[in-house]
């Protein structure tokens, strides 16, 4: 899953270790996000969008490859 | 307590724990290294609760969840393989469980199974009933038997 987190983040001018601390996670976990590593649960996800103030789907791109329709 | 002097603290406790187990060996204790295995672990938690930087969250959760449970696929075998071996030699030899002897005659001293079959008997045992436990822990927690209202 792609997401804008870096982008958001270099417009606030936020660190990843700030971003890190105010959303009780690791600074690795953060950068794992932002490279696509690691898809982040649905609150940490909504933690992020509260962070940002700006609503979760415009923060995470669902790529539509990843959709398995039954 | 810092990130980085908690790493320090569990290095340092690794080498003393060598240092217990050889002594433990030397003055063949297990009670020495077992003690010292469990107080170790104690102040390893009880250290890791004192630190105020994150180093727990719920990617390394994830990361953990996957190590332990790739690690179990692939032990259990092979603890299955080498305790039912071990299971099989121990039953192998005799009992020691002897006709009842005459009176005046000296008890016969035979060598008889030792008390490891029974306890790989009983590691194999628990191991199935934890397992079977969890598994229904975890099915009533994520909702195996939950009944739906239509």
């Amino acid at each position: 899953m792609k997401n804008k987190i870096r982008v958001l983040r270099a417009m606030r001018e936020i660190t990843q270790e700030e971003l890190a601390a105010a959303l009780g996670v690791t600074r690795q976990t953060i950068i794992a996000i932002e490279k696509g590593k690691y898809d982040p649960s649905l609150s940490l996800a909504l933690g992020i969008a509260r962070f940002f103030q700006i609503p979760v789907e415009k923060i995470f791109l669902y790529d539509d490859a990843e959709i398995v329709v039954p | 307590m810092r990130r980085n002097t908690f790493y320090l603290l569990i290095g340092v406790v690794g080498i003393l724990l060598v240092g217990v187990l050889w002594t433990s060996i030397a003055l063949s204790m297990p009670t020495l290294i077992q003690g010292a295995f469990l107080i170790s672990v104690l102040l390893v938690y009880a250290a890791r609760r004192a630190v105020p930087e994150t180093i727990m969250d719920e990617r390394t959760n994830v990361i953990t969840q996957h190590a332990a449970v790739a690690t179990l696929g692939v032990f259990w075998i092979v603890f299955f393989l080498v305790s039912i071996s071990s299971v099989v030699w121990e039953f192998s030899r005799p009992l020691g469980i002897l006709p009842p002897r005459t009176p005046g005659e000296l008890p016969v001293e035979v060598p008889h199974f030792g008390n490891l079959g029974l306890l790989q008997l009983g590691l194999l045992g628990l191991m199935i009933v934890l397992y079977g436990g969890f598994r229904v822990y975890y099915a009533r927690k994520f909702g195996d038997w939950e009944a739906d209202e239509e």
